[in-house]
């Protein structure tokens, strides 16, 4: 094997395993996103092939935050163009709550907002500090905090009302 | 620091999703789409017809490849749109390079399966992006709505060149805007939606303290050598 083989199949190991790690996190946080099973399984595999074509190298903060940006990404471009091209009769059918919504909290998430929810995931879900947080969405740290405790909030309050 | 009613409902949410099944291990990575039932002979002859056609086609259009970027009203209204968003968008200094030449296959407005060109700012590698894109390809054994497009993505931004991937290997240089521009291309890897083999074609470059990239897929060298070199300001 050359060492340029053998520097392609490290690198490519390296990402793989990073990847398997965050794995279970961001595939959860992007069911409690509101994105289907099939949804998140397509958006990590986009985001893990994202990470073998441009490399891992480049400056990031947290690879699992980086591979839940991508796949959430992802997954938000799907639903759009499914949005766009779906007939609605369809796309109601697919969107028809699963087990998912007899689980309170996560129901109660899907009705905030998709940035409380983002920041919710990011912080709770998927493990990032505020700083990772605030970079890896573009918004500032203070938005990160204020977004945390409005979200919070808006769930107890969402969650007491259901209970 | 959170308040214990606060902390109740950060532990219920992450109760609530450590319960979500999760798909098996086998599933998490699915690079080469399983491509069909049929028997190898079968796909083997279909594969050789297949590539026939590409090459003839490639063939009959490689002459006429490279136009200029000026094809039609909707074409030139997005990319004035989309590079004139770029301009707006970074300092004055820096310089934002807009290509003259683009290959035939780009020079078209776009679908709505594929938009082109699109500008948009790119947190991760904090970079502002000009994408084309061709139609969307959809492979014998995929359905329509896991087409996929063909890219052509120009980035632009004042940080310093990250680290560039050592899963990409040189292929070649382009000697253009002053320096030697080295061209990388990544292994060739089955596009899981399409079942068409493919591989990332990359250069960059630094110029005037600011960082340059083009990224695509499959483009040859004197198509990449074209463009770069057709590269001009945008005012």
């Amino acid at each position: 094997m050359t060492a340029i083989a053998v520097d392609v199949a490290a690198e490519r190991l390296r990402w793989e395993s990073a990847y398997r790690t965050a794995y279970p996190r961001v595939y959860r946080g992007l069911l409690a996103l509101g994105a289907r099973s099939d949804e998140a399984e397509d958006a990590l595999q986009d985001a893990f092939v994202k990470g073998l074509e441009r490399g891992i190298d480049r400056p990031v903060t947290s690879v699992d935050g980086w591979i839940f940006v991508v796949a959430s990404r992802a997954w938000r471009g799907r639903r759009i163009r499914e949005r766009i091209f779906l007939p609605w009769t369809l796309l109601r059918e697919r969107e028809t709550p699963t087990a998912d919504a007899t689980r309170d909290v996560l129901a109660a998430l899907r009705r905030l907002s998709l940035r409380q929810r983002q920041v919710i995931v990011a912080r709770y879900i998927v493990g990032l500090a505020q700083e990772e947080t605030a970079e890896l969405l573009g918004i500032a740290r203070g938005t990160v905090s204020a977004t945390t405790t409005q979200a919070i909030a808006a769930l107890r309050r969402l969650m007491e009302v259901t209970e | 620091m959170t308040t214990p009613s606060e902390q109740w409902v950060v532990n219920a949410l992450r109760q609530a999703t450590d319960q979500l099944p999760l798909p098996p291990e086998s599933r998490w990575i699915r690079e080469r789409r399983s491509t069909s039932r049929l028997q190898p002979a079968v796909m083997a002859v279909l594969a050789a017809m297949f590539i026939v056609a590409v090459a003839g086609t490639i063939a009959a259009l490689r002459a006429e490849r490279i136009v200029p970027a000026t094809p039609s009203e909707a074409f030139v209204a997005a990319d004035d749109a989309a590079w004139q968003q770029v301009r707006a968008a970074m300092p004055a200094d820096v310089l934002v390079l807009r290509p003259a030449l683009l290959p035939v296959e780009f020079r078209t407005a776009g679908t709505p399966e594929c938009p082109s060109p699109t500008a948009s700012w790119q947190q991760m590698a904090r970079t502002y992006d000009v994408v084309y894109r061709s139609g969307a390809i959809v492979g014998p054994q995929s359905k329509p709505e896991n087409s996929t497009c063909v890219r052509l993505e120009f980035s632009i931004g004042r940080q310093v060149e990250g680290t560039v991937s050592p899963s990409l290997t040189e292929v070649g240089t382009i000697s253009a805007r002053g320096t030697s521009i080295r061209v990388r291309a990544g292994t060739e890897f089955s596009d899981r939606f399409t079942g068409v083999s493919r591989h990332l074609v990359y250069l960059n470059w630094t110029e005037s303290g600011s960082f340059y990239e083009i990224s695509t897929f499959d483009l040859d060298l004197p198509t990449l050598t074209a463009i770069v070199r057709s590269l001009e300001p945008v005012r």
